[in-house]
């Protein structure tokens, strides 16, 4: 019988089979996999995609745990198995498989959907590592919600007009939007500052210009 | 106020310490001088400020990097991506680590043994509790209700039986003045046997999971920002 014309439990069946053969390298004949990834995703059958979820699970659970970056985040594996799952989904749901067309390339877009639930949840975790610096409440000056919201081509549109030259621009986009360090500086651009005390000298010289202008100050909860 | 040493920290001194490379004599003058730690402190604030709002903020999204890699993304995404790289180390770098861990080839890798203590940070995960049942009568049937809440926010649940079995729909409503957007979020219903069902989140905030057994079930919602809230040994009993 065609895949086409199979009931959905015969067909997940016949998908994990598919699986065991191609862990044990018999088989690299997945078309009962594609099947049911096409109806979760074409046709959007919610108990297709839960018999994918069922079938793939405990594979993207693997990936997980061996992405280099995971032992970085706080989080539990299934927590980016969720959302690998949830991102593949989205991405592919009611649109043709014409751009992956095997499941094969199917599951290598889950597998990095890993990658992004995981980097994804690092980007988080590092912005939020600056609001929950401990303040020193005794000698705070000025108020500052570390929580406030600015549109980032505002804040940066006013950087570029404070600091005009083209390389310390660059400089100023990798400290304070890459949050790369004086040492990873060095090493991506020798070209221009080849030692870390370069990069802090060059550094030092934006600080002391962005410091020295009220709207910024403002910004950051200190007296003009 | 002036410094209590006989000179106060240079800028770059200040630089130094706020890139985290201050050597011992710079960290026990903050310690000592009221005055230049109070400069360092202005000095940090700017530059919390700063990271806080900048931080890869013109970088598109991880799961954007990936789309671009695998071919996903249309014009003119694409040529924004790849603008984008042109500038941004980071980025490449996290495409690099993609195309490495695609192809298994991320270098040494670790063989996972979950540890006793892994703790989801608080502001990412809700547990909410079941807070009330109640049962009312319709024609044909009864319809149960469940009430579950966690911080601001609520779940109501409702069973109902179908042709097919069981259905169990669910609607969130958070009461923050600014509430979290929980659309597009994958809803897992789980038992000691393993998963049962999945559904999403629509944008009214609900979903149905179908079919479903009866039984006690744990339900995991996650939101594609990260979010999540579980809710415990939910009893799904007609």
């Amino acid at each position: 019988m065609s895949v086409l014309d199979q009931a959905l439990p015969e067909l997940s069946e016949r998908c994990q089979d598919e699986v065991i053969r191609f862990a044990r390298k018999q088989s690299k004949v997945a078309v009962a996999c594609f099947e049911l990834f096409r109806r979760a995703l074409t046709e959007d059958i919610p108990q297709a995609f839960t018999a994918i979820f069922g079938i793939f699970e405990s594979q993207v659970r693997s990936w997980v745990t061996q992405h280099s970056s995971f032992w970085h985040t706080n989080c539990s594996p299934d927590h980016f198995v969720s959302i690998a799952f949830s991102n593949f989904y989205f991405a592919l749901r009611g649109k043709q498989l014409d751009k992956l067309s095997s499941a094969a390339q199917l599951l290598g877009y889950l597998k990095a959907c890993v990658h992004s639930a995981i980097l994804q949840q690092l980007r988080i975790d590092s912005r939020h590592q600056f609001i929950e610096i401990p303040w020193d409440e005794d000698n705070a000056i000025g108020t500052f919600d570390p929580f406030q919201d600015i549109d980032f081509e505002d804040l940066w549109n006013r950087l570029c007009v404070l600091i005009p030259a083209e390389i310390d621009r660059l400089l100023m986009r990798c400290a304070f939007v890459e949050g790369m360090k004086p040492i990873d500086i060095a090493k991506a651009y020798p070209q221009h500052w080849d030692t870390p005390r370069k990069v802090t000298i060059a550094l030092y010289r934006i600080r002391q210009l962005l410091r020295g202008d009220s709207g910024l100050r403002g910004l950051a909860g200190l007296k003009p | 106020m002036d410094c209590v040493f006989v000179s106060p920290l240079t800028d770059e001194q200040i630089s130094l310490l706020i890139d985290g490379n201050g050597s011992e004599d710079l960290e026990s003058h903050i310690g000592g001088c009221p005055a230049c730690r109070r400069r360092y402190q202005e000095a940090q604030q700017l530059e919390i400020m700063l990271h806080k709002q900048l931080h890869r903020g013109d970088c598109p999204s991880s799961q954007t990097l990936t789309d671009f890699h695998m071919g996903l993304l249309g014009p003119p995404r694409d040529s924004e991506v790849e603008a984008h790289l042109e500038i941004c180390s980071t980025c490449r770098e996290e495409l690099r680590v993609l195309i490495a861990f695609i192809a298994g080839d991320e270098g040494e890798q670790v063989t996972f043994e979950e540890p006793a203590n892994i703790i989801r940070p608080s502001r990412y995960y809700f547990e909410a509790q079941v807070q009330e049942t109640a049962i009312e009568a319709i024609r044909g049937g009864k319809k149960y209700q469940i009430r579950a809440t966690a911080n601001n926010i609520t779940l109501f649940f409702d069973i109902q039986q179908t042709a097919e079995g069981i259905a169990l729909e669910g609607v969130l409503i958070t009461l923050d003045e600014d509430p979290l957007d929980w659309t597009g979020s994958l809803v897992e219903v789980r038992s000691t046997e393993g998963l049962e069902a999945t559904s999403y989140v629509d944008d009214m905030q609900t979903f149905r999971c179908e079919p479903i057994s009866q039984g006690v079930f744990d339900i995991r919602i996650t939101s594609p920002s990260g979010y999540s809230i579980t809710v415990s040994d939910l009893q799904v009993i007609l």
